[in-house]
């Protein structure tokens, strides 16, 4: 009994030391590797993606407010629930910010400065983003895992100003020699050599100057370091070429995987469908308020595609505002519903029921989705057609720094003419759009001089603009014209559209929202769900009327 | 940990044996042969005797044969008679209306009921057999009070969940643990997508054949199932099958053959308006989703026409039959006439035998087909079984049971809808509200050229039902085998040792295919899909069990359980998604372009999962005369899922139960008290979470992008879950108490429990605000509370010859709430971020927080009170609020059952009813065929203005006209946020089961091959009313689109419930 006794003990702690180690080995996780694989090369893809998305959902906030596609609203209120910036929120954290700042010390450490250099310029332009969209936001407590599950919002003006600060740090990292470029990871420039460090350093100083005039109100010394910046020589080589352009560029693959624009992907489906509606103010400003027919301006068949080129669909099924009057507090000759040869979308803060028209609505044309050419075609929307979805999304381009060079000049008395400034950055833009489908290898479909922007029109278009400037009776005038170019430009980056628009009140004359009363503008939109829901450190803000630090203007400002 | 294998081997072999000297052997029965233990066995007039052991035997010294032994067992007839030698076939007939006596309690082992410390349910066969109905869950509904189950949804095949006692986790599992013959057994629903998608997934144990259980007892309590441990924390199902062998058939074999035919009809469809069809604000739009549009011209004609849906440019060259057609604008029953009535057809063979005295033989065969009432959805299930135990010599017991289950499940999809457009393919999605002037079968539903979906909105953006049922196809293959193997060894008269080892195993090919031509879902979906997934499930269990029975003096006696457990689960699947069909119509990887190993809803589809669960555990039982009985059991478990300095958790237990009519002989009277017991017990359990936790991990992303040199671009990124190295088990504690009687001359009975569950330091998946880098993570904190009361009484209200009339009440009601630290708001624990349900401090668990209107706060210039009323906008609309609030809390108030037994001689008439009081949902069912203008509660003049009940902004009582489109569509129907109004007290009384048995008289079968013969009537789910939804959307509440959850009270349109009856036949041979 007695050995028997001892023999089980210690039959029972042999066994038992073994199932220990079993444990021990049920804790590694099988399906994943552990963080200690991680590489700067595999980060740095990961972060750009995740910047790609971030810029588009945000860029959808921005050109939905500025009328460019449509906002359902019916008030800036409760046109988004808090939820609606969740994604674009954890995309901004978790996908660019965390990766971003997984890899710097890793690419610092294996002297890849092109790597951290991008890192830091996406994290800049993001972070100043994340500001210019909500104003105050965690920063400094960001990114912290669980040394902090409750990051404080920081102020955005300390924000900014620690993002111009990682710029500064981009562009030193861009001047040292990297041990090695990132080539094909870097989805925006390919940057494999010195000139392509260097148009990352271009860009990163581009976007000092875009932080510069974004905070021109609330910064007494803008105007010197403005103009200490346009003295750089990168920033004034920069305009002489679109080589500079900071965008990132998508591909025409369908499938396997779809590196297509997502706005491509949402509107030229297989089900013959459009999913977005572009704002009628935004083509009304195209196809009508210069003029009509060869007056109108000559990105029109760039910018949208229209699936029928009349009005023979229009009933009251399909278009129930096409039987309404205009909304009695709509201005006289304020655009309302319908436009003309088959333009169709929808009026700024429309929320009724929606119709079937998914094969009536005008949609992303060639430029910058890469969608098709309009040229009267008038086909419905198919899975792979124009430029098959090899878009960009247009963070910086040399026609955005004519503009605010522009605005800056005729606002603080920076460098250069107005007016010169005006027509170089209308002439850029026209040339960014019209040669984009032979910069993604696609071909036009047309060589007819009815649809294609022929020098005679974009004489013809610039002409009319400068004429209108020339006749402008005061600044205020002058400084709408800069900026209805500046805001035609922007096609596809509403992230400057709505900066712009609430810096300086321009356009004008954008649409009022269906609703007589839709309440103050979306001068910062509200908390994303998850910081307010999740985080103690946050609660909601008191409504949309709360500005971002650099806008100063007043309340009820704009519309 | 050494101290601990010293006690477990103290009780393995430090317990002195007991010699006995000349004695009179025997072996105790009950009237079907099973053995019963603890019965009296004493020499008669004095107070020397035993009890017997758990196989029913016993031994005890007599002064000689002529000596007069009573035997005696509450619940059965007494038995004076004179001792012989060998008494190896006594059996006790049960006294009517007598207690069941012995019931099988954790890790298998029989005890006294009267000794049990806390509650257990008994369902015996009789309860399961014979129904239209082959999932052994659904069948438990309202049998068990504290057991609470809710079917996924009507479809045949469907998951089901169980929950005993309440939730006791935020975000872990909560289906209790199955043991089948004694090993545990996969109940999980291994669902391959989120609830959006739609893909119904069955729970596994669908997988048991209801014809084949024998019985099954539900241990409800902590204090019942602390032998199992962690896994034991959320209850146990313990089913024992009749294979398990240990029923003794009289006849050298007996055959037993059912037949059984069902209908299976759906149970629930709005009443639809027929005054009005599609469009807005009385306009004619036969194109509209919505049903606001023009007055149906009244039936006869002439009626108004529209264009015909099909004739248009582009469908002219696939229909030409319609060019130039019109069609009129009609009411059609297409909702009512889409689902069919199914046949259920079970066909079951049952073999029984005794090969001598010491060994039993059991087999059975069941085959299933249950069509739904669906088109496209069915279940066949094919069972084979077979058991058996035999003494090999004296000291040696085998005994086994094999398995063998083939279970083919198939549904169209039915993903979810929010009242518009489904996610993806859904075939309730945009069926439950069609305009009325659509015909579904009028108007085809494929294009002849391409085979693509067509159907009356020009757009052609949404799916045509019928595509969707003959193109769109989801199920589960399951092959599963399932078992075990026993050795008994008997080392002396009182103390055996026991080996078992249980296996379970699977796999399931689980499939979605869908042809291309849909309409919804996106390219992934339109351009055609067929992904596969392969799930191989094991459980393997080896148990070392000891039992010694003592009797410790002529007062005291003792057993004492000790053992040692080990359990494996791993869980492997690979699988493959392949998207854009090449040509039409065939299900095969190759015949796809484009191959991805996520899933539609981005999770992953290979992994495995890997589980070890190592126990030893021991229990005394002491027992003073027969009414005082004590027991304290222990576990220590080392689980696989923590770091090692948290793995390893100790379970005590302890529960005493004391029967005051057998410790004061005055207190029983035949006419007042018969019988009555009180309990009480305190035990723990612990829970230690999902796998893999602890450590961190980066995520692979391979061909995530390709640039536009067709270079494929790949990435790594850091998993935005929050591995916690620190994590700890989730400690569970539970008081229970309870008193059960009989009263009456034993008319009456009753069983009162109340019990009160804390989990502690709960392991909650908390997420995080994206800024801090990640958007979730697993800690430790909080607690959920769940106290509750179980009442079971029955009635015999007629007991004679001829007739028998007995009424069941069960009650249950729990209350349930959970605490969370000041730093975490709130949890979601299923639905979605801002319409779900969630975990919020001081509340109960579960409750539904999404947006709603906004209410006068008295605030305003016109009123410094607050009424309460809601507010409306400029335009006469309400106002939602720009943050969600809580809305609604799904956790019912009590839940009730009434069964009525009514027998006269050969005849049987039963009755269930269940009745659950409160529990809110919210039901875009009943927001969107009422806000579409559908159910006939619109069927109003339509053309009258009306004014929103509520106040304006300023305060002033609203008086601002709008249409009756813009009142429902707009604010009633949930779509714009005002989830509030379309949120619903969800009590509901229901007709469960109803069914009429006649039996043939035995002595009219005497002279015939036949054994017996029986034919049963039944139904289920008969009837049922939810009275406060709206009320022609006879909605019933009871489905949850969250699949199987912990929680319930959303509602995607995710179908109607099924009603079922029919008749079943059986003949023994």
């Amino acid at each position: 009994m007695r050995l028997k006794k001892i023999y089980i003990i210690a039959l029972s702690v042999v066994m038992l030391g073994s199932c220990n180690k079993k444990l021990d080995e049920l804790l590694v996780n099988p399906n994943s590797p552990s963080p200690d694989k991680a590489s700067a090369d595999l980060f740095l893809t990961q972060m750009q993606l995740s910047f790609a998305n971030f810029f588009d959902g945000a860029s959808s906030f921005g050109m939905e407010t500025t009328r460019m596609i449509v906002m359902y609203g019916p008030t800036y209120n409760n046109a988004y629930s808090p939820q609606s910036f969740d994604g674009v929120w954890s995309t901004a954290y978790t996908g660019v910010l965390k990766h971003a700042n997984a890899l710097i010390p890793i690419a610092e450490s294996e002297k890849k400065f092109v790597n951290s250099g991008m890192a830091k310029t996406l994290k800049a332009y993001t972070m100043m983003t994340l500001v210019d969209l909500f104003g105050d936001v965690p920063f400094a407590e960001a990114n912290l895992g669980s040394d902090n599950t409750n990051p404080v919002i920081d102020k955005g003006q300390d924000v900014y100003a620690k993002s111009v600060a990682l710029l500064d740090d981009a562009i030193a990292d861009f001047n040292k020699t990297p041990g090695a470029y990132p080539g094909t990871q870097d989805l925006f420039f390919g940057a494999s050599n010195a000139a392509g460090a260097g148009r990352w350093r271009t860009a990163a100083k581009l976007l000092k100057l875009r932080a510069l005039s974004n905070t021109r109100l609330v910064d007494a010394s803008s105007k010197t370091k403005i103009d200490a910046l346009l003295l750089d020589a990168d920033v004034i080589a920069s305009v002489n070429s679109s080589a500079n352009d900071l965008e990132f560029k998508y591909s025409n693959r369908q499938t396997n995987p779809n590196s297509r624009h997502p706005r491509y992907n949402g509107n030229w489906t297989q089900t013959g469908n459009a999913g977005d509606y572009m704002g009628t103010y935004f083509m009304w400003v195209l196809v009508e308020e210069r003029g009509t027919g060869v007056n109108n301006d000559p990105r029109t068949r760039y910018y949208i595609y229209r699936q029928k080129t009349n009005a023979a669909s229009v009933n009251v099924n399909t278009s129930s505002c096409s039987v309404a009057p205009p909304p009695p507090h709509y201005p006289v000759g304020m655009p309302f519903c319908l436009l003309l040869q088959g333009y169709w979308g929808r009026d700024h803060g429309d929320n009724s029921g929606i119709p079937p028209d998914g094969e009536l609505r005008s949609t992303w044309g060639i430029y910058p989705a890469g969608g098709e050419f309009d040229f009267n075609q008038a086909l419905r929307v198919s899975l792979n057609r124009g430029g098959n979805g090899a878009g960009i999304q247009p963070l910086w381009q040399s026609a955005f720094t004519e503009f605010v060079k522009a605005e800056s000049a005729l606002k603080l008395g920076t460098a250069g003419s107005p007016r010169a400034l005006l027509e170089s950055g209308i002439r850029k833009s026209i040339a960014k759009v019209t040669g984009f489908a032979a910069a993604i290898g696609s071909v036009m479909p047309t060589t007819d001089t009815a649809f294609v922007a022929t020098p005679f029109r974009i004489n013809n278009y610039v002409n009319k603009v400068l004429a209108s400037y020339d006749a402008a009776a005061s600044d205020d005038q002058r400084l709408n014209i800069i900026m209805k170019e500046y805001y035609i430009a922007l096609w596809g980056n509403g992230i400057d559209a709505i900066n712009n628009y609430r810096r300086t009140g321009k356009p004008d004359n954008m649409q009022f929202t269906r609703a007589a009363a839709p309440g103050s503008f979306t001068r910062s939109m509200l908390y994303p769900a998850t910081l307010v829901n999740l985080n103690l450190n946050a609660s909601q803000k008191s409504g949309v009327d709360v500005q971002v630090f650099w806008d100063n203007n007043p309340p009820g400002f704009i519309k | 940990m050494r101290k601990l294998t010293l006690i477990v081997c103290c009780l393995l072999f430090a317990i002195p044996t007991v010699f006995a000297q000349t004695v009179v052997k025997g072996r105790i029965t009950d009237a079907d042969g099973s053995p019963l233990s603890g019965v009296s066995v004493k020499v008669a007039g004095t107070q020397e005797g035993t009890m017997t052991a758990n196989d029913g035997t016993f031994s005890l010294p007599v002064k000689d044969l002529n000596t007069m032994l009573e035997i005696s067992y509450i619940g059965y007839d007494r038995l004076t008679l004179k001792a012989s030698a060998n008494m190896a076939n006594l059996s006790l007939r049960q006294t009517p209306g007598g207690l069941q006596e012995v019931v099988v309690t954790a890790q298998g082992i029989r005890r006294d009921k009267k000794a049990l410390g806390y509650a257990v349910v008994s369902v015996d066969k009789k309860a399961l057999e014979l129904r239209p109905e082959g999932d052994v869950v659904r069948l438990l509904q309202g049998k068990a009070p504290g057991v609470d189950i809710l079917a996924s949804s009507g479809m045949s095949g469907s998951g089901t969940n169980i929950i005993i006692r309440g939730v006791n986790t935020i975000s872990g599992g909560s289906t209790p643990l199955f043991i089948v013959d004694g090993v545990p057994f996969d109940a999980s629903t291994n669902s391959q997508a989120n609830f959006q998608f739609g893909n119904t997934t069955s729970s596994r144990f669908l997988d048991l054949d209801p014809s084949s259980i024998e019985s099954i007892n539900v241990l409800k309590g902590l204090s019942a199932t602390t032998l199992y441990g962690e896994l034991g924390r959320n209850g146990v199902v313990m089913v024992t099958t009749k294979n398990s062998g240990t029923r003794k058939v009289n006849k050298k074999l007996e055959i037993t053959v059912t037949q059984s035919l069902f209908v299976n009809k759906v149970a629930n469809l709005p009443e639809y308006q027929n005054s009005y069809g599609g469009g807005f604000d009385q306009s004619l739009g036969f194109a509209f989703f919505s049903n606001w549009g023009a007055k149906f011209k009244p039936p006869g004609g002439p009626y108004d026409s529209v264009n015909h849906p099909y004739n248009t440019p582009a469908l002219n060259p696939a229909f030409p039959q319609f060019a130039g057609q019109k069609l009129a604008f009609k009411p059609s029953p297409s909702v009512e006439n889409f689902f069919r009535t199914g046949l259920i057809r079970t066909t079951s063979v049952g073999v029984a035998t005794s090969l001598g005295a010491n060994a039993n033989f059991n087999a059975n065969y069941t085959y299933m087909d249950d069509e739904g009432f669906t088109p496209g959805n069915r279940l066949i299930k094919n069972t084979f079984g077979l058991g058996g135990n035999a003494k090999l010599s004296n000291k040696f017991t085998f005994a086994g049971t094999f398995n063998y289950a083939i279970t083919d499940f198939r549904s169209p999809p039915t993903s979810t809808s929010f009242g518009s457009n489904p996610t993806t393919s859904s075939i309730f999605g945009n069926l439950l509200y069609t305009p009325r002037a659509v015909d579904i079968f009028d108007l085809p539903y494929e294009n002849p050229l391409d085979k693509s979906s067509v159907y009356y909105r020009p757009s052609n953006d949404i799916q045509h039902p019928l595509w969707t049922v003959n193109n769109s196809f989801t199920g589960q293959k399951v092959n599963r085998i399932f078992g075990n193997m026993s050795l008994k060894y008997d080392i002396t008269k009182n103390w055996n040792i026991l080996y078992r080892v249980g296996y379970d195993q699977y796999s399931d090919l689980n499939f979605y295919s869908q042809n291309k031509g849909g309409r919804v879902g996106g390219s992934d979906f339109t351009l055609g899909m067929h992904r596969t997934v392969n799930g191989y499930n094991t459980i393997w269990d080896h148990s070392v069990i000891t039992d010694y029975n003592a009797e410790l003096s002529r007062d005291w006696r003792l057993n004492l359980t000790a053992g040692a457990n080990s359990q494996e689960r791993i869980y492997e699947q690979n699988g493959q998604r392949s998207t854009q069909q090449l040509v039409y119509g065939l299900f095969d990887h190759d015949n796809f372009i484009v191959h991805d190993n996520l899933s539609e809803d981005g999770s992953r589809l290979d992994f495995k999962s890997q589980f070890l669960s190592l126990g030893v555990f021991a229990q005394a039982n002491l027992a003073f005369r027969e009414y005082l009985y004590l027991s304290i059991g222990g576990r220590n478990s080392w689980v696989s899922t923590l770091e090692s300095d948290n793995r390893s958790i100790f379970y005590p237990s302890v529960t005493a139960s004391f029967i005051p009519t057998s410790a004061f002989e005055g207190l029983k009277s035949n006419r007042m008290i018969n019988y009555l017991k009180l309990r009480a017990g305190y035990s723990t359990s612990a829970s230690f979470g999902d796998p893999y936790a602890t450590r961190p991990i980066l995520n692979i992303n391979t061909n995530q992008f390709a640039d536009r040199a067709g270079t494929i671009i790949n990435s790594n990124s850091i998993a935005n879950r929050l591995a916690n190295p620190n994590l700890q088990p989730e400690l569970l504690q539970e008081w229970e108490a309870g008193i059960e009687g009989k009263l009456f001359d034993n008319r009456f009975s009753f069983d009162f429990t109340y019990y009160d569950r804390n989990s502690k330091d709960q392991i909650l998946s908390r997420d995080l605000d994206p800024s801090t880098g990640f958007t979730e993570t697993s800690i430790n904190a909080g607690s959920v509370r769940n106290k509750g009361i179980e009442i079971a009484a029955g009635y015999t209200v007629i007991r004679n010859r001829n007739w028998n009339w007995q009424i069941d009440v069960n009650y249950w009601q729990n209350r349930n709430k959970v605490t969370l630290p000041s730093d975490i708001e709130q949890i979601v624990i299923d639905g979605f971020t801002n319409e779900g349900l969630f975990a919020i401090d001081g509340q109960p668990l579960g409750v539904i927080k999404a947006a709603y209107t906004l209410k006068d706060t008295g605030t305003t210039a016109v009123s410094a009170k607050p009424t309460g009323l809601r507010i409306v906008d400029g335009n006469g609309n309400y106002i939602t609020s720009n943050e969600i609030g809580v809305i609604g809390d799904p956790n019912p108030d009590f839940k009730m059952t009434g069964i009525s037994t009514l027998s006269f001689k050969g005849i049987t008439f039963r009755m269930q009813w269940d009745y659950t009081q409160g529990g809110d949902m919210l039901s875009y069912t009943a927001g969107s065929v009422v806000g579409r203008g559908l159910s006939k509660d619109t069927d109003f003049d339509r053309v009258q203005p009306l004014i929103l009940p509520g106040v304006k902004q300023d305060g002033s009582p609203n008086d601002i006209q709008t249409s009756a489109s813009q009142v429902y569509f707009n604010n009633l129907s949930g779509f714009f946020g005002m989830q509030d109004l379309i949120t619903y007290d969800a009590t509901m009384i229901r007709l469960r089961e109803l069914s009429l048995s006649y039996s043939v008289p035995a002595n009219v079968l005497s002279k015939s091959p036949f054994g017996a013969i029986s034919v049963t009537f039944s139904g289920q789910n008969l009837w049922y009313n939810a009275p406060n939804f709206p009320k022609y959307v006879n909605f019933d509440p009871e489905t949850s689109s969250l699949g199987v959850s912990n929680v319930r009270g959303l509602e995607y349109l995710s179908g109607p419930t099924s009603k079922r009856y029919g008749v079943s036949v059986r003949v023994s041979f």
